[in-house]
């Protein structure tokens, strides 16, 4: 007799319980999901991008900036318009490419970190450079260094494209100061790839310069981390300063034998560019 | 002074002189003695090893003892037992470590007039490699002697010259299979010379048969003209069958146009079956992508769940790498 309130007591307990379960917030639910299938995307654009199928990723970081708008999510906000603005510069699409990091404007109701600030200002600033638009070039640098302020992982690309910049200006003392300021940056970061930039840029400045033997040093230094990264393309710029700066030096069997490699490697890379380059180059003889 | 006193005075200090030979010669002596000694290995360690043999013919007391044709011992004892001898080797304590328990005493000689010893043959790879020692027996190879040889050899050979002595037997017995198979043999051959002219025989016969053979050819021949004349005349009977044959032709591909005429039908209705299949296809793919996004669910589901949540990396978004380079290489 006494055990049959017990019973239904703990039936009416298990269903309470169930029904706590049950009342998840069903907002909550949709925005975890949303924000999975943003992220799902984000590896997919990558994946693309690793496989340099370029318009698919371009399609899945568009539909990741998409989904990460709808959730007012800053930071997978930035993310996917760097990343779309990345792939659509390297298929030539600059309009586009801007267009992808006007998301990343700062708005009342989103707040970008600085780091993401930066990297949408130094995305412009390579924007303009690659535009050949050196004054508007400058002005993003000076932005994207202003967000960056003293010391953060961009330093290292910051100077790089200071660099250039000078570079392009003839400023060849002035391109040689930013990319050691560079190399030291990246080097103390611990990031490769801008390390290589900086001692590719030196190895171009010397050649510039007229001084074959240092840009030969420099560029080779490049070449082993391009190598090491797995970057054909930059292998394949290496391939063929290394062989201007041999014919520089008056070694010609010594330059086409590095125009050889620069276009098996291209031509491996399929990219015709380069490969257009070396083929000019060896046909003129390893001059 | 007499005589007497003048052989005293002279031999006064031969006594000394005599004492001084005798040592010298003693120490002499010694000294020789230590020498063969110490050319015997007096001075060095030894270690007794046995061999037990069955007899004792050519080995001697302080015969040599070679490893590998080095020195290393010799023959201490050579003593009688039960069946044979036994033989105590006294090795070098130096080369002790290369002489196995698996070794084996073996006794050889120089040549064939040579220095007899006693060679130690080491034991194969596989066999026991802890070194001999004091007290240990290792096995004796009985060496083969001239007698023994001779023996063995008469021995193998006896079966052979048995066998030739039994077939030459059998070659002179006028019954036996041999004499037989020559006998025959001289027969055939004696009588090869008519078998030669009964072939030529043959071989006449053969021209003639084939002569007349040639002769039915050609009625043969004339016979199958005659054959294919009857055969023309048969094609042009059928050649005035063939209108009929054809009309016939004509009815069965009348009949063939109607079949096809029933598949086109056939065909035609799969075809609307196959229209509708495909009006319905677009409601079918939207059912399987709803179907992958409720199955997406559920799995993000199981995700957050905290049963798996825990065991699940963290997902957040990447950026792929600001590179500067992006546009460096263009110009």
């Amino acid at each position: 007799m006494s055990r049959l309130p017990v019973i239904p007591a703990l039936v009416a307990l298990a269903l309470v319980a169930l029904a706590g379960c049950a009342q998840a917030p069903k907002a909550t639910a949709t925005t975890a999901a949303r924000q999975a299938a943003a992220i799902e995307a984000n590896r997919k654009g990558e994946t693309y991008v690793r496989h340099g199928e370029l318009e698919n990723a371009a399609r899945s970081y568009a539909e990741a900036l998409r989904l990460s708008q709808s959730l007012e999510d800053a930071e997978g906000i930035a993310a996917n318009a760097i990343n779309l603005s990345i792939v659509r510069q390297r298929q030539g699409r600059f309009a586009d490419s801007r267009a992808a990091l006007s998301a990343v404007a700062e708005r009342g109701n989103l707040r970008f970190s600085p780091l993401r600030q930066a990297e949408s200002a130094l995305r412009h600033a390579l924007l303009e450079l690659d535009e050949r638009k050196f004054a508007a070039a400058e002005e993003w640098v000076a932005k994207a260094a202003g967000h960056c302020g003293e010391r953060c992982p961009l330093t290292g690309a910051i100077h790089n494209v200071r660099a250039q910049l000078a570079l392009q200006a003839g400023r060849l003392e002035a391109a040689a100061v930013s990319a050691r300021a560079a190399q030291e940056a990246s080097r103390s970061a611990g990031d490769r790839a801008e390390l290589a930039n900086a001692l590719r840029i030196l190895g171009v400045t010397a050649l510039r310069a007229g001084d074959a033997a240092a840009a030969r040093a420099q560029l080779e230094q490049a070449l082993a981390l391009d190598r090491e990264i797995g970057a054909p393309r930059k292998i394949a710029f290496d391939l063929l300063a290394l062989g201007r700066a041999a014919a520089l030096g008056g070694d010609r069997d010594g330059a086409r034998a590095y125009y050889g490699r620069a276009l098996a490697v291209s031509e491996a890379d399929r990219d015709a560019v380069a490969a257009a380059e070396a083929r000019s180059l060896l046909e003129a003889g390893g001059q | 002074m007499n005589d007497n006193q003048i052989g005293l005075r002279r031999f006064r200090s031969i006594r000394k002189q005599v004492n001084l030979f005798l040592l010298t010669a003693l120490f002499g002596f010694i000294g020789l003695v230590a020498l063969v000694a110490y050319k015997q290995g007096m001075f060095v360690q030894h270690t007794d090893v046995y061999f037990h043999a069955p007899d004792a013919n050519g080995i001697n007391k302080g015969m040599t003892v070679r490893l590998h044709g080095v020195p290393v011992g010799a023959v201490r004892q050579v003593e009688l037992v039960e069946r044979g001898v036994r033989v105590r080797l006294g090795i070098n304590n130096d080369y002790l470590s290369r002489m196995p328990r698996s070794s084996q005493a073996r006794l050889s000689r120089e040549g064939y007039v040579g220095v007899a010893s006693i060679q130690i043959v080491t034991g194969a790879a596989g066999a026991d490699q802890t070194p001999v020692a004091q007290g240990e027996e290792i096995r004796f190879i009985a060496q083969k002697g001239m007698a023994d040889m001779l023996d063995e050899v008469r021995q193998q050979l006896t079966p052979a010259f048995q066998e030739l002595r039994r077939a030459a037997a059998e070659m002179g017995d006028p019954q036996s299979d041999f004499r037989r198979s020559v006998t025959a043999l001289r027969e055939v051959i004696e009588e090869l010379p008519s078998a030669n002219r009964e072939l030529r025989q043959l071989l006449a016969t053969t021209e003639r048969t084939m002569k007349v053979l040639e002769k039915q050819a050609e009625s043969i021949g004339a016979q199958t003209e005659l054959t294919l004349d009857a055969l023309a005349r048969l094609g042009t009977q059928s050649e005035q069958h063939l209108p009929m044959l054809a009309q016939k032709l004509g009815n069965t591909l009348d009949s063939l146009n109607a079949t096809a005429l029933q598949v086109q039908e056939t065909t035609r209705t799969n075809g609307e079956a196959l229209r509708e299949v495909l009006t319905q296809a677009p409601e079918l793919v939207r059912g399987s992508g709803e179907l992958v996004r409720d199955s997406q669910e559920i799995a993000g589901a199981a995700r957050r769940s905290w049963l798996l949540r825990d065991y699940i990396e963290p997902s957040e978004m990447r950026t792929l790498p600001v590179d500067s380079f992006e546009s460096f290489g263009k110009r």
